[in-house]
């Protein structure tokens, strides 16, 4: 028998400053976080824009870049315990969740050497947590892959309740990486939208407490999740998206619902030609079975840019306020799509007639696709 | 937690040679290669021919050799396959590759090829393309003093009846000494089920167990190359 899964605390760090409800708000209101290049100015890259943490934001004092992850990780931590009403850390854990959140020792002179379990160590040090701390990374579904892992250790009983916190920010490494590939948008990015040329990048940072006790719940559950592997290409999609349908089917499946009962979905939604292509045909040919469409479904990144690691919790948060409003918010930056129009992607945001589960899907470098619903 | 699976087939890569259940057992030497070989190596081992292999990090080298040596083509179907996940675990991850394309950085000639390398997942994913496994995958990250998580998670996701099978395994490949850590050169990787007939049982890593994937080595009979790994 599995044990259900609660949300009981949520805390976020991303362009538009500290707060899941700075988050949510600005992102609901149609703004962007996608600015001229500042703190990341002299790395050079093929696009003008960034979605960096605002100056400030992080701490009273400027951080060394290579401390961003760190420190960003530690304050959406802070802020979801808050929520969750500072449960007893002694019987708790962290899974810390993160693409290259660690580099401090490849780019600089720190100790981090990309490990993820480093981080996680600190940031458990930090806080006190009683459990040993996990670390995962699976590229840019890394968020999602942790939520389902933490949920799946609760479900299955070996502990009450686990904070997942994801943390990225952009450094030299990353913004040449991705350029290098031919991903990046010159300007701020355009998912899904006819013209879209590639990604942005953002800083990010997006924390979760999960908990077995109905009673601690914010009325979220984590209903169900799964995953899938491409198995076709290790860093392009599945042009056919049958990696993300696989993963989306597992998960609605894993929470025992159907496709019809999915009221809104938030995409991966990155922005390159071959990622929202793909996506929009695996979803639209998994909800061909049931109707004409998907449910209505909305992606970020043109809002807080591509935050890596940290993209699965921070979008999660986004999906959950989809259904706490009842409305998912326009894709920013989309004219006309020109991806196969069973994805219901519009410009504009849009009252939901009904909101009780939402489904939010991520892909990443190695065919790794996560999918996790979440309902009221 | 007690949970346990069976051990369908396992596979080891060192610095001996390459091991496994599928009746590998070969030093470096009689391969005429370096660890982690190359993709004449893949040739002698498997009679595979693998064109790209020499394009893939040697994290994945490590693997998809190890997993040659496991027989993966044998003891899964092609359905089973398109159900099994992935949970490898790794204490210095792509450190090499990372060190690479810093250095690429600093010379400004951007060796954009490598750079999706410098992330754990994709040498997942080249096993993961490989062998047509199409079930999670998860790229788990962990300390020398506390291995055996990826083994933990392998054994949750069975337990949760969310994978029929998983391969679960660990792999840590550098070229040299980087950052003051000696170069480490394995990869073991274990064909996971809920129950049934296999080759051995394995049970819950308690934390500090020293090397999970050594005793699980041993256990499927592999003490030659558990050796090296203890």
């Amino acid at each position: 028998m599995r044990r259900p899964v609660f949300l009981a605390g949520r805390g976020a760090v991303t362009g538009f400053g500290r707060g899941v409800d700075e988050l949510c708000d600005r992102i609901f209101a149609g703004e962007t976080a996608l600015r001229t290049r500042r703190r990341t100015a002299d790395f050079r890259a093929e696009t003008t824009v960034c979605g960096e943490f605002p100056k400030g934001t992080i701490d009273d004092v400027a951080l060394p870049e290579r401390d961003l992850p760190l420190r960003a990780a530690l304050l959406a931590t802070e802020e979801a315990l808050e929520e969750a009403g500072r449960p007893d850390v002694a019987s708790m854990g962290v899974v810390l969740a993160t693409t290259k959140g660690d580099m401090s020792g490849i780019c600089g002179e720190g100790a981090g050497l990309g490990s993820p379990i480093r981080l996680g160590a600190l940031v458990s040090e930090a806080f006190g947590f009683g459990l040993p701390p996990t670390g995962l990374s699976c590229a840019c579904a890394s968020g999602v892959v942790g939520i389902a892992s933490a949920a799946r250790r609760i479900a299955l009983g070996e502990c009450d309740r686990l904070v997942v916190v994801a943390a990225d920010a952009v450094n030299e490494f990353i913004l040449r990486g991705f350029g290098g590939l031919g991903a990046l948008d010159p300007g701020p990015c355009r998912p899904f939208d006819a013209d879209r040329r590639g990604v942005s990048l953002g800083d990010g940072a997006g924390a979760v407490v999960l908990t077995a006790h109905e009673r601690e719940s914010i009325g979220i559950r984590v209903s169900g999740y799964g995953g899938a592997n491409d198995a076709c290409h290790v860093t392009g999609p599945d042009y056919d998206g049958r990696g993300v349908s696989l993963a989306a089917r597992r998960a609605i499946s894993h929470a025992g619902l159907t496709l019809q009962d999915i009221d809104a979905l938030h995409l991966h939604a990155t922005g390159t030609r071959a990622n929202d292509r793909s996506e929009a045909i695996g979803l639209g040919d998994l909800w061909a079975e049931v109707a004409p469409s998907t449910p209505p479904a909305f992606g970020s990144k043109g809002q807080t840019g591509h935050t890596l690691g940290a993209a699965g919790v921070i979008e999660s948060l986004l999906a959950i306020a989809a259904l706490e409003r009842s409305e998912v918010p326009g894709n920013f930056g989309l004219s006309r799509s020109d991806c196969d129009q069973r994805l219901d992607v519009q410009g504009r945001s849009r009252a939901l007639p009904r909101s009780n589960h939402v489904l939010k899907v991520a892909s990443g470098f190695g065919g790794v696709q996560g999918a996790v619903v979440f309902s009221v | 937690m007690t949970l346990s699976a069976t051990v369908l087939a396992c596979g080891v890569l060192n610095r001996r040679g390459i091991f496994g259940t599928r009746g590998t057992s070969v030093t470096w030497s009689e391969l005429e290669s370096n660890p982690p070989g190359t993709a004449r190596t893949v040739q002698r081992l498997s009679g595979k021919t693998d064109p790209t292999f020499r394009r893939i990090d040697f994290p994945a080298r490590a693997l998809v050799l190890a997993c040659e040596a496991a027989g993966i083509d044998d003891v899964l179907t092609e359905s089973q396959r398109n159900e099994t996940a992935i949970c490898i675990e790794t204490e210095v991850g792509s450190l090499t590759t990372d060190l690479d394309f810093q250095r690429s950085l600093r010379d400004d000639v951007v060796h954009a090829g490598i750079f999706p390398y410098s992330l754990t997942s994709t040498s997942l994913g080249e096993v993961a393309l490989r062998y047509k496994l199409r079930g999670p995958t998860v790229s788990v990250s962990v300390s020398e003093h506390d291995p055996g998580e990826s083994l933990r998670e392998a054994l949750r996701a069975l337990a949760a009846g969310e994978a029929p099978y998983v391969l679960a395994g660990c792999a840590d490949a550098a070229r040299e000494p980087a950052a003051g850590l000696d170069p480490a050169m394995r990869a073991v990787v274990a064909v996971l089920a809920p129950s049934g007939d296999g080759v051995a049982k394995v049970t819950w890593p308690e934390a500090g167990a020293v090397n999970p994937y050594a005793t699980l080595a041993r256990s499927c009979g592999l003490s030659h190359a558990a050796r090296d790994e203890s």
